[in-house]
């Protein structure tokens, strides 16, 4: 219809006639023009250390300055920040942060990185991406965790002013994504590989959820390809899933299936596979080669690290990641 | 002026018949637009409830194909 206009942003692609908003609740055509309702309007704004990110071979020990705006690509039945993703802008509290006060806010707190993160960064793609430019000028990296549910040619512009990414694969398979997530698995893929292709520091998290993704050739399948497309080195974080928005009856995953994962990730030639939200020794990195502790974690915690510009301290292997 | 029955009959028929016609041209043709237009309003009211009232503001959104 005239006026129509397609939103290019995620593989969605939503076609919305006037003042008509998209799935991801912030965006919005206007008389035939896209507009983000989001733009400089975060509604979470926190200082974090990065290993909550999950970031754990990039800057270990160091404080991300954390942004995220309400709404989101998919409408998985699993979020752990539901309250702000399925929120339309207007129904949550946000505060007036434009991209310059962001990076100032980041300086002032002595943050190394600014990370995009909590909802889905992608529906925020204008205002993360004006910051980046500037965080940039300023010696600040930018980091975002995202469940990659964008288009190329958005993500290859933004890797541009990107330093790392953790991307959600949330399974591994399409009904996976079509029945809990409301989205799909290759675009996900292509994202990942597209990452990989433009030099971005990346990192995996995979939501272990009882019952509906921890089938342990699945998980197999998902490693074998992570090793296969993106190499070895692509740290694979399996976080515990904790009963949430509307799947609260389920159990929390057992630590045996986490620490199955772990097994087959390794197994399957991962060299740094992490077990997440649960203190268990997996949270800590060893040298893929000597097999020494390299950093020590307790939750976000850095208690020792052995990474000595870029090298294990005893053996001397460079160890993937951005140290400094 | 003397109705017969059949008259009456024929009457009634055409009627029914004209509202029946009505009926199917409102819903295959006139009920969209109209439904259109509600939706609009109603989309524009909450814009309107949504931006103004909340202190958002409308920031262009980027393109990445070329606009047709």
């Amino acid at each position: 219809m005239a006026g129509d206009v397609q939103c290019e942003l995620c593989p969605t692609e939503c076609v919305l006639g006037n003042y008509q908003v998209g799935g991801c609740r912030t965006r919005i055509n206007k008389d035939g023009v896209l507009y983000s309702l989001v733009y400089g309007k975060p509604c979470a704004v926190a200082v974090d250390p990065i290993e909550k990110k999950p970031f754990y071979h990039f800057l270990p020990a160091t404080s991300a300055f954390s942004i995220a705006t309400a709404g989101c690509v998919l409408s998985c039945k699993f979020c752990q920040n539901w309250q702000i993703s399925q929120a339309s802008p207007d129904e949550v509290d946000a505060q007036n942060l434009p991209p310059a006060d962001v990076v100032r806010q980041a300086v002032y707190n002595r943050c190394q990185s600014i990370t995009y993160t909590y909802t889905e960064p992608t529906v925020f793609y204008e205002y993360m991406y004006d910051t980046a430019q500037i965080a940039r000028n300023y010696g600040i990296r930018n980091t975002m965790h995202s469940c990659g549910y964008i288009n190329e040619k958005p993500l290859r512009r933004l890797a541009k002013v990107l330093d790392a990414a953790d991307i959600d694969l949330k399974a591994f398979t399409e009904d996976f994504y079509s029945r809990i997530c409301g989205g799909k698995l290759k675009p996900v893929l292509d994202s990942l590989v597209v990452l990989r292709q433009e030099n971005v520091w990346l990192e995996i998290t995979n939501l272990v959820i009882p019952g509906l993704n921890d089938d342990a050739k699945q998980i197999g399948e998902m490693c074998r390809w992570i090793v296969k497309e993106l190499g070895p080195d692509v740290p694979v974080h399996f976080s515990r899933f904790t009963p949430q928005y509307k799947l609260k009856d389920l159990p929390p995953t057992p630590l045996a299936t986490l620490k199955d994962a772990h097994r087959i990730a390794r197994d399957s030639g991962v060299r740094y596979p992490y077990i997440g939200n649960i203190r268990t020794e997996a949270e800590s990195t060893f040298c893929h080669k000597c097999r020494r502790l390299l950093i020590e974690r307790i939750g976000y915690f850095v208690k020792q690290n052995q990474v000595v510009q870029g090298k294990c301290r005893s053996c001397g292997t460079a160890i993937p990641g951005v140290w400094s | 002026m003397n109705v017969t029955d059949r008259g009456k009959f024929s009457v009634l028929l055409a009627v029914a018949a004209c509202l029946a016609i009505l009926q199917v041209a409102y819903d295959s043709v006139l009920a969209p637009v109209v439904s259109g237009f509600s939706e609009r309003a109603r989309r524009r009211e909450h814009y309107e409830k949504a931006v103004t009232g909340k202190g958002l503001s409308l920031h262009p959104g980027m393109y990445w194909k070329e606009k047709e």
